[in-house]
């Protein structure tokens, strides 16, 4: 009868821990593509559509952001629409044309309810597998908007992103580029080693609803704290954003501390996630 | 038989005590280099946060950086086996400002589990090179403790430490600083002269020690053997931890004795005596040669009146004997009122050099804290402003009202003494409504007025500085509730709707009412009681403040300063309380373009003229405008070069009768490293201030004096109607005195020794 009583007790304990604990994973996302450099601000409705190619070097698109926001003030005489103006995003692999490419559904489409804003950036999340070295299109468009609503801008000329070129309605924009940016993956295990590109992104998951007041999650480089803005993506995923500096050492280490109190007995809870990030060998 | 004896004399050396070759390799003293170990206060470091503290070091090597600091107990989980909640420690060499100073990678970062925990101090081993008097920053954080769990123990005001300030976030505090030493290494020879006493003794063994057996002293002559406490690190160095050694000016001699026992039970005594050096013969009491009038011996006392329009200057020169008599010709003039703010810590024959050669007539000082009986800090006061008074320098005591402490003991063990918030939160200030609080505070005030009057320590003014209380932030001590009830007939109003409000309440100005979301309709007549009841021990304090500084002192210039926007400022009924009362001699506003990023032309802004210029006029009162230092080093606009030459002007064409120069958060001389630093600051201030610099100027009166002879003559300057009576006499040593009076600006005295004078 001991024994019983015993091993009742054990399982009892067992599955207590296992309950009071709330599993949490990170995934760092590193920009992959991208064009920074914009010159030209232009205004984009339902009469036409935006898009831009690229290569992505990686097998994996977690987010992809481009710099569109709503404007809802008057910009070169033009008033703006202010009603609903619904943004998609589709992707597609790239064949010989555009057409031939948009003869197939997109591999990816995201509307921007679930896309998240960070200053003019707007962050959506595909999070589609990719061939690394194929050649993608995205386009942006937005349906039922008589009037101009959404604000982009692009580089005109100069050739400044060689993977790929704006587009603009169907027809490409020879050497110029959106400013847009594709990221990629990298789960945070015990130090995973990050090369060459420094993340931008850093998404908490949490295996079980926490108390999004409670939580407190920061990253802190060989400086201390780094400025970064927190977005709940759901009530399970908190992602962090911004930007990460790096130091002229050859190898820096960050730190991402999240701290929760566990929703089964308040017991504040905190896990570290580490990564050091390796500048490119010349 | 020899064999015998050869084996005997070997068992009997293994079964004796062993004595072997002497373990200890090296001796290190960690001594203080910069330090402040007056605490008043702690601050929680966990999480985000971060705690810091800027110094200016004289040595080129830190080995260790002390923290005052707690370690509490930790009530969370560590998910990471390989994590741990630890407190660590980055040392940068300063930037132009905070974000530019952490834009570089740290030179060290070292973590508590590097460092040695002795009482309250955390000592880092950062064991970095470092540039002598370029200032550092030491960062403090704990990311890995999500709730406090170290207190970390610092100074509120008081700039016990001038060189460098406490930062929190990426804020600096002014006058606040952390308990923190920067420790330099220095090696301990045989009657080794050092210039500090250690804080930390390092000694380090050839051989693995018995840890248990091993033990060290450190003695002093005609002292008390400090208590120390040791820590391993490994087995073969050991830390002895020494504190604070108190000393005097007389050279201090010591002696380290060390027992060690080596692992192996070998025994061995070393006893290294040392001197410290008195700190006179070290290079941080450096004196400066006053400077010469081509060695004609010459000093001079400034009497101002109460109301300090400017200051009265005079100059004499073409000195001759002629015929046995003297002749020389005076010029005498009036000068703005030019001041420069400085920390109390930094008034030193250096400053006082450089503000002198920088045209400034004026420093503004604020004291430490004065709450009972301290002689020693009496005496300090009273050398620094002997310093600046004998260098022709007009002070003002720059005051600010939680500077001014209270009777100890009239405040016995009384609780109920602190201001209470509507959240019943208990305060640390205490409530000045509170009549046992008002009599201690009147006690302390005296006591200290009598003490500067023995030590004859007086300052030609003082400045309340923006005094006021935190908007919102209503008392409701029981002192309180029965002083509203007796004076209005009803009870306190209370706020509603404050879930979720963490301090003061938001308030609506300039009513000073709580927002009305807070509070209820029908109390809007109470509140409004209440804004007024509110503003009142304020102006009471500085009431009492005028007065007994008028009982003791009676020429003193009473003045405040406030901000340009109040209306009222902080629950300060300014125009209405201040303004009125009868003492007042002066008021000042401070106009900080940089905060904010204005352009400096705000200072000629003809509303804030008409306010405060205007209005002191009316009451023959002076106006003085507060203009900004140099780089703030804060989240303010950098200023920039020819700034305060604007801003000079733009005063001046206001009519102002002086400008005084706030350095901001800045101490004068200290970090951040900004590339508009002080020296480039205080050259452009001398510049833009010149044009200023003489007005109702008479020149050129000759005067002729044999000795023994005295004359007294007037003078006026054209068109302004300003008069100056000069008197002057030839003493039979031949030395020269001149007084200067001019009615509105004072008197000046002034002695010129002849005998160095040469030419018919």
């Amino acid at each position: 009868m001991k024994t019983y009583l015993l091993i009742f007790a054990f399982c009892c304990s067992l599955s207590c821990t296992l309950l009071a604990d709330v599993a949490v994973e990170a995934t760092a996302h590193v920009p992959d593509q991208f064009n920074e450099k914009s010159n030209d601000p232009k205004w984009l409705y339902s009469k036409e559509t935006i898009g831009q190619t690229f290569l992505p070097s990686a097998a994996k698109i977690s987010f992809l952001s481009v710099y569109i926001f709503r404007l809802e003030t008057k910009e070169a005489n033009v008033t703006p629409y202010k009603g609903p103006a619904p943004l998609t995003l589709k992707l597609w692999p790239f064949k010989e044309s555009l057409e031939k490419a948009k003869s197939d559904p997109p591999s990816a489409s995201c509307s921007d309810e679930s896309a998240f804003d960070v200053g003019h950036d707007k962050f959506f999340e595909v999070n589609k597998e990719v061939e690394a070295g194929q050649k993608y299109y995205f386009e942006l468009s937005t349906q039922e908007t008589p009037a101009p609503c959404y604000y982009y801008t692009c580089q005109y000329g100069g050739a400044p992103y060689a993977g790929g070129e704006f587009y603009k309605s169907g027809n490409p924009w020879n050497g110029s580029a959106l400013r847009f940016k594709t990221y990629c993956p990298v789960k945070l295990e015990s130090n995973t080693v990050i090369e060459s590109k420094i993340p931008e992104i850093i998404e908490i998951r949490f295996d079980k609803k926490v108390d999004k007041n409670n939580v407190k999650a920061f990253v802190a480089g060989p400086c201390g704290t780094i400025k970064i803005d927190k977005h709940w993506k759901n009530a399970n995923t908190l992602l962090l954003q911004g930007k990460i500096p790096t130091y002229p050492a050859d190898e820096a280490v960050y730190k991402t501390y999240v701290s929760f109190p566990d929703p089964d007995n308040g017991v504040c809870q905190v896990q570290v996630f580490t990564f050091s990030y390796k500048k490119a060998q010349k | 038989m020899k064999k015998w004896l050869l084996l005997f004399a070997i068992s009997f050396i293994a079964a004796s005590p062993s004595f072997g070759v002497n373990p200890v390799k090296k001796v290190v003293f960690h001594c203080p280099d910069q330090s402040n170990w007056v605490t008043n206060d702690s601050k929680k470091v966990f999480g985000e946060g971060s705690l810091g503290q800027t110094f200016t070091p004289e040595q080129a090597q830190l080995s260790f950086f002390r923290v005052g600091a707690v370690k509490n107990p930790a009530n969370f989980k560590m998910i990471n086996p390989d994590e741990s909640a630890a407190l660590e420690l980055r040392l940068w060499k300063c930037g132009q400002d905070y974000q530019k100073t952490k834009e570089n990678l740290p030179l060290a970062l070292v973590r508590e589990n590097q460092g040695l925990w002795m009482g309250n101090s955390l000592y880092f081993k950062v064991d970095s090179a470092i540039a002598p008097h370029a200032p550092y920053y030491a960062e403090l954080t704990a990311f890995a403790t999500p709730q406090p769990c170290y207190s970390i123990l610092w100074n509120y005001q008081g700039d016990h430490y001038p060189m460098g300030d406490l930062v929190q976030g990426n804020l600096r505090w002014g006058n606040s600083d952390l308990s923190f030493s920067s420790c330099y290494p220095v090696e301990l020879q045989q009657n080794g002269k050092l210039a500090a006493a250690p804080e930390l003794v390092e000694i380090n063994f050839d051989q693995d020690m018995d840890a248990e057996k091993t033990n060290a002293t450190l003695e002093l002559a005609g002292q008390k053997s400090p208590p120390v406490s040791k820590i391993w690190q490994g087995k073969t160095q050991m830390y002895l931890a020494v504190g604070k050694i108190a000393g005097n000016s007389e050279p201090l001699s010591g002696v380290i004795k060390i027992n060690s026992v080596t692992a192996g039970g070998t025994e061995e005594s070393n006893e290294i005596p040392f001197t410290i050096l008195s700190p006179a013969k070290t290079e941080a009491c450096k004196t400066i040669e006053s400077k010469g009038n081509n060695a004609i011996y010459s000093s001079e006392t400034i009497a101002t009146e109460k109301v300090m329009k400017g200051i009265v200057c005079a100059s004499c020169s073409d000195i001759r004997n002629v015929k046995g008599k003297v002749e020389f010709s005076i010029d005498a003039w009036v000068s703005p009122v030019i001041g420069v703010e400085v920390s109390f810590g930094q008034i030193t024959p250096e400053t006082v050099k450089a503000l002198k050669e920088h045209n400034i007539n004026t420093v503004s000082v604020t004291l430490p804290l004065l709450e009972g009986r301290n002689p020693e800090l009496m005496a300090q006061i009273k050398d620094k402003i002997a310093l600046m008074h004998k260098n022709g320098l007009v002070v003002f005591w720059l005051i600010n009202l939680s500077n001014l402490g209270c009777d100890p003991a009239i405040l016995g063990s009384q609780k109920d003494i602190y201001e209470i918030n509507w959240q019943g939160k208990v305060s640390k200030k205490r409530c000045f409504n509170n009549p046992v609080v008002q009599k201690a505070f009147v006690s302390n005030l005296n006591y200290w007025l009598e003490e500067f009057k023995k030590n004859q320590t007086s300052f030609e003014g003082i400045i309340i500085n923006e005094p006021g209380r935190t908007a919102g932030d209503f008392c409701y001590c029981n002192s309180c509730k029965q002083k509203f009830m007796k004076e209005f007939n009803c009870a306190m109003p209370e706020p509603v709707n404050t879930a979720g409000l963490e301090k003061a309440l938001p308030i609506d100005w300039p009513a000073g009412l709580p927002k009305s979301m807070y509070r209820k309709g029908q109390d809007e007549d109470k509140w409004h009681k209440m804004s007024t009841f509110y503003c009142a021990p304020v102006t009471e304090m500085i009431k009492e403040i005028f007065k007994d500084f008028r009982h003791y002192f009676p020429d003193t210039c009473c003045q405040v300063t406030t901000l340009t926007d109040i209306a009222p400022y902080y629950g300060l009924d300014f125009w209405n309380g201040i303004m009125n009362l009868s003492e007042l001699n002066g008021i000042q506003t401070a106009i900080y373009w940089a905060v904010g990023g204005h352009s400096p032309t705000t200072v000629g802004a003809p509303g804030i003229a008409k306010s405060f210029v205007g209005k002191a006029k009316a009451k023959n009162i002076t106006c003085f405008y507060w203009l900004q230092g140099y780089d703030a080093g804060d989240g303010s606009a950098p200023l920039k070069s020819g700034d305060i030459k604007i801003a000079v002007s733009e005063a001046f064409k206001q009519n102002v009768d002086g400008i005084l120069i706030w350095s901001y958060l800045n101490p004068i001389l200290g970090p951040w490293d900004s590339p508009f630093h002080w020296p480039a600051y205080i050259k452009e201030l001398k510049e833009a201030v010149t044009p200023y610099l003489k007005k109702y100027e008479v020149s050129d009166k000759k005067i002729e004096l044999a000795k023994g002879e005295k004359k007294s003559v007037a003078l006026k300057s054209d068109g302004s109607g300003v008069a100056y009576n000069i008197e002057s006499a030839l003493s039979d040593a031949g030395i020269l005195s001149m007084t200067v009076k001019c009615n509105g600006y004072g008197a000046l005295k002034k002695e010129i020794d002849l005998n160095t004078v040469k030419g018919e």
